[in-house]
């Protein structure tokens, strides 16, 4: 087992600029979930520690050793790949033994450690198979039991349920959280789904554009995005990021949007606050439809059943409210109604910069 | 009858005549080969098959010494065969896989080889051999033909089709270029590999022109151009030529036979998802 260090880590294709000065350390036995939209160079950053890419400038370490130089068989790592890249012509044992027989494992104990593979993954009765005959739960089961066969520093896995329906993706998600408690094995895993990293992960790393926008646990991440890419980009529905006005006067912080004044003197100091034009960002379930608040005109209603969504027009800008178990009866499209917000749960962002502006709560 | 049924009975009538044109001069050929009486074939030539000998067979193989001439078009053509099968291996894997620069242009002219007939080159290569004391010599016969154009390209498609995870997962699961090539790639474009295979047989075992030129000593003259003088020499002998003809075809009917399910599916391969 090994840390995984990418330090000042930068790719560029042509005129292109995959990665960009990524610096992320993937504490040994950590799960990290690299998070990201497609094309944010998350993928890019995984091939670069698996070898199969080298980083134009920086370094990147497996425990204390730059490996940027070393090729992929020599680095005792591990993938899953998106589409498992099972060889189609051996059966499931020959492609979890594969690894193996690469490195010279001798015989009586390659069948054992295939046999212990293939039990930890459910696919003892499967062995004998091809590739193609199995459905794509198995396929992602056999890939990730080639990737435990070898006991690896550290496992990478490329959107591996991506290709999984819905259901199934649940349950292998629960699967990959036990065999990562099982085997305590650094794992690094690529996903576009936030809800795969808020479920899965120890650490998030959020990726945009190549650049790291924050590290940190899940719920950090969600209660505290770092900015307003994270705060959209977290959360289903994402939270609401408009444009509002902070007035100082003396002690006195006022939070304006669309004819509502906020008092924001609980959660933030005058000190942490410049008056004129900021990013007011606020979680759908925060919304809260009351007598009296934030005046919007309904645009259109989604029941979920367990929820609905609420989508709303507020002084030119759209906002989503998130109603918990719907109970009585939802309002209608071009009904008026108002929202409650509580200055506790106000996120603001710099209007320019759109970074985070910490409040005094936050430590 | 609806229209779709009208539209087989056509394939199938189609299909059927165009079958037969191409079995006719077989079917001819095997009818004179077996004919008594040679000379009639010339003045009254036998439709169906009516008193026919077959110590035609032995005598044409003795007399044509044939035997010789067989082990000879057999080792220039599997020499080929494998020679071809290697080179263009090794070659279409380099431009499928490896990185290197120039590698279009490099392509493009592998390519452009397929646009020049052989006969272009055949008398630089003829120089070459004299000059090297190869004429009359298997390596004569088989050495210019080690390279090919089409080969590359043949296996180099096949091989693209490869999907590039499986080289990424064979590379993390330990396994250079090498160890990729002999266990995953080779494998998976075996269909490929067949019909590359009994391609470059054929047309190394038709050849004509080359033997002809390099192979003028009995002991390194190939099939095909016994098969020639065997007709020429003799006109009273034609059965006996037909004979030998139909000998000389039974190595690539057998081959075929042989390949057939992997031809099928390697001239079909990527026709659907599969």
């Amino acid at each position: 087992m090994s840390s995984v260090t990418f330090d000042r880590v930068r790719k560029v294709y042509g005129d292109v600029v995959a990665v960009d000065d990524l610096s992320l350390t993937v504490d040994d036995g950590e799960f990290m979930v690299l998070l990201g939209p497609s094309g944010c160079g998350k993928s890019t950053a995984l091939r670069m520690v698996a070898g199969l890419e080298e980083p134009t400038s920086g370094d990147i370490a497996l425990g204390n050793q730059v490996v940027n130089r070393v090729p992929p068989k020599d680095r005792d790592i591990a993938m899953v790949f998106q589409s498992y890249a099972l060889y189609p012509h051996m059966t499931v044992r020959a492609n979890i033994e594969f690894p193996l027989k690469a490195r010279k494992v001798e015989r009586s104990v390659r069948v054992e450690r295939v046999e212990a593979a293939a039990e930890t993954l459910g696919l003892s009765e499967l062995l004998d198979r091809k590739p193609g005959q199995l459905s794509g739960g198995q396929r992602q089961r056999v890939a990730a039991a080639r990737a435990i066969v070898r006991r690896p520093q550290a496992f990478l896995m490329d959107e591996p349920l991506s290709n999984l329906d819905a259901k199934l993706r649940v349950q292998t998600r629960i699967q990959l959280v036990q065999l990562h408690q099982q085997l305590g094995t650094t794992f690094l895993y690529v996903t576009h789904d936030q809800v795969e990293a808020m479920t899965m992960a120890d650490r998030i790393a959020v990726l945009h554009d190549g650049r790291l926008q924050q590290v940190d646990r899940p719920s950090d991440v969600y209660d505290r995005p770092a900015n307003a890419f994270v705060a959209r980009f977290i959360g289903s529905p994402p939270m609401n990021v408009v444009p509002a006005t902070i007035t100082i006067d003396g002690s006195a912080l006022t939070l304006n949007i669309a004819g509502l004044a906020l008092d924001l003197s609980t959660k933030f100091r005058p000190e942490d606050l410049k008056a004129g034009d900021v990013l007011l960002g606020i979680r759908p379930e925060d919304l809260i439809p009351a007598e009296d608040g934030l005046q919007a005109t309904v645009l259109g209603v989604e029941s979920l059943g367990h929820e609905a969504h609420i989508v709303a027009q507020c002084g030119g800008h759209q906002l989503t409210a998130r109603i918990a178990n719907p109970r009585g009866s939802l309002p209608h499209a071009s009904d008026v109604m108002r929202f409650a917000v509580d200055a506790d749960d106000v996120h603001l962002f710099d209007a320019t910069s759109e970074q985070r502006i910490a409040d005094s709560t936050s430590s | 009858m609806n229209a779709a049924v009208i539209g087989r009975v056509a394939t199938y009538v189609v299909l059927a005549v165009l079958a037969a044109l191409l079995i006719f001069p077989l079917y001819v050929a095997i009818v004179f080969s077996l004919v008594d009486k040679p000379v009639k074939i010339l003045t009254d030539p036998p439709v169906l098959l009516r008193d026919f000998n077959w110590r035609v067979y032995p005598d044409a193989f003795t007399n044509g010494d044939l035997g010789r001439y067989f082990v000879n078009s057999i080792i220039m053509s599997l020499g080929i065969m494998a020679g071809q099968l290697v080179t263009s291996v090794l070659a279409a894997y380099a431009f499928a896989f490896l990185r290197f620069p120039f590698k279009k242009v490099l392509f493009a002219l592998f390519l452009a080889t397929m646009m020049v007939p052989v006969e272009v080159i055949f008398t630089q290569n003829f120089q070459l051999i004299l000059d090297l004391g190869w004429k009359n010599s298997y390596q004569g016969l088989i050495v210019p033909f080690l390279a090919f154009g089409f080969g590359t390209f043949l296996l180099r498609q096949a091989f693209v089709a490869i999907p590039s995870d499986l080289r990424d997962a064979a590379a993390l699961d330990g396994y250079g270029h090498f160890g990729f090539l002999t266990r995953v790639v080779i494998p998976l474009a075996r269909p490929m590999l067949a019909t590359l295979s009994v391609f470059s047989f054929l047309l190394a075992w038709n050849q004509y022109l080359w033997p002809l030129l390099v192979a003028d000593d009995r002991q390194y003259r190939t099939i095909q151009i016994a098969l020639q003088s065997l007709v020429s020499t003799s006109p009273d002998k034609l059965n006996q030529g037909y004979a030998a003809v139909i000998m000389a075809f039974v190595p690539l009917f057998l081959l075929l036979i042989f390949f057939e399910r992997q031809l099928v599916r390697g001239l079909t391969a990527g026709a659907v998802k599969g």
